[in-house]
């Protein structure tokens, strides 16, 4: 990926550099806009949580550090928490909105973009081993950010055990997730 | 320590707390080691979701419009554009100038922004203004006259602090759809300098601050305002719908 990590790019940034944040919004673009897309299932707004994403990045300097662990993990929490946002005002003044528009092909990026295919595979193959219920309580958890409450109403168990029956769900995930990439010797990201 | 709070740490991970409950959460992290590793586990087992998403094709033009939006009040050359929405709402008070009446919250707005320096920040917090107007003295206070529109609008040029300010307040425009936006531009003989981008209310009514602050001296002949595709337009595309000689 690039020769240009992430960090000396956020490090440019803090600088006012904008070149480096054109740089890393062309890596990212499609990752954090498929995400969004993800949780949000709505194209206009999942352009405005990117968009919230990286005026965050550029105006309140100083907010990642290499303690938050890897920048791109940090983008994307940055991503969900603003789609979760985005999510919650939605629902309080729209019923439902949705659509699946015809997919216009984005201008040749001059720097790489990110891709996934083969993480989202293999997750997808770890996914297919949880029972139902776990699929749609991890869903329901991460890509709807909703409160445990809600799960336990939605999942019919009792609230209590919410959070444990995640938290196991998840576990297994990650152990068959793995796994997996270790049969095929990939990096994650 | 409360240890009933540890059940709170998903619903704290969701956004769910508030207030009180939310400040008693982050305290009960920091003293709560079972929660504090807890909470580095569930990071790490979310850590992967992301890439379950299906690849998806951003919209055309999609980069073009956030970088704007992101360098927006950061142009180079180009005032720093802050719209400030309900400020027409907020109580006015009296002006030492004869000046329409709406002008003194928004010149508190105007100082408040440039002591905050952080438009953005300021309208997330959304931090109450401090009234502060007795610093700034206006300098002229024009009526934006329709043009081709029914909407009506006023301007004001204000030296606060020995800055510049345009303030733009408008009403019954048209209302935007999609990515457009409201344009104002201030005029002087056939260039056009782009003051900043504003979106009306659900009303039309618009209340926005731009700082002045072009290189070299100018002598601004008139103010006018555009209804634009995008809030992108370096030069006026759309049509101009208030305007007036300064
Ligand atoms: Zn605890």
């Amino acid at each position: 990926m690039g020769t240009i990590s992430d960090f000396e790019l956020y490090e440019r940034i803090q600088k006012d550099d904008r070149e480096a944040l054109e740089l890393l919004y062309e890596r990212y673009e499609k990752l954090l806009y498929s995400f969004a897309f993800k949780i949000l299932q709505q194209k206009e707004l999942s352009e405005d949580a990117v968009q919230e994403v990286f005026i965050k990045i550029w105006r309140n300097k100083r907010t990642y550090s290499k303690e938050k662990g890897k920048f791109s993990s940090w983008m994307l929490t940055v991503t969900r928490n603003a789609c979760i946002d985005l999510l919650r005002k939605r629902s309080k003044t729209e019923t439902e909105l949705s659509d699946e528009n015809l997919q216009i092909p984005a201008s040749e990026n001059v720097e790489k973009t990110v891709e996934w295919r083969e993480e989202r595979e293999q997750l997808q193959s770890a996914i297919s081993t949880l029972s139902e219920e776990q699929k749609k309580m991890v869903e329901l958890f991460y890509f709807k950010g909703e409160s445990q409450q809600k799960i336990s109403e939605s999942c019919g168990v009792p609230l209590g055990t919410v959070k444990g029956r995640i938290r196991l769900a998840l576990q297994h995930l990650r152990k068959k997730y793995n796994e997996g990439r270790d049969k095929y010797g990939q990096e994650p990201m | 320590m409360d240890k009933s709070r540890c059940d709170q740490l998903l619903d704290y991970y969701n956004g769910h707390l508030e207030g009180e409950d939310k400040q008693n959460f982050e305290k009960h992290l920091q003293e709560c080691e079972a929660c504090l590793s807890e909470w580095t586990e569930w990071q790490m087992l979310t850590s992967d979701l992301p890439y379950l998403s299906e690849e998806k094709e951003p919209p055309a033009g999609m980069k073009d419009r956030v970088l704007a939006a992101v360098f927006a009040d950061q142009e180079e050359n180009q005032p720093k554009a802050a719209p400030i929405r309900n400020m027409a709402d907020k109580e006015n008070k009296p002006v030492k100038e004869a000046s329409k009446p709406w002008i003194s919250g928004l010149l508190a707005a105007a100082l408040t922004l440039s002591l905050a320096g952080n438009a953005y920040l300021f309208l997330e917090k959304n931090k109450q203004e401090a009234a502060l107007e007795k610093t700034a003295e206006t300098f002229k206070t024009i009526t934006l006259a329709p043009h081709q529109s029914k909407s009506s609008g006023v301007a004001s040029m204000v030296k606060d602090n020995g800055n510049m300010k345009l303030i733009v307040q408008t009403h019954n425009l048209n209302p935007v759809k999609g990515k457009e936006a409201y344009q104002v531009w201030l005029i002087e003989g056939d260039k056009k300098y782009r003051a900043g981008t504003f979106t009306p209310d659900g009303k039309g009514n618009g209340a926005v601050v731009f700082d002045v602050n072009y290189e070299g001296t100018h002598n601004w002949e008139a103010v006018a305002v555009s209804h634009e595709p995008t809030a992108a337009s370096k030069e006026p595309k759309g049509n101009i719908v208030l305007l007036s000689e300064l």
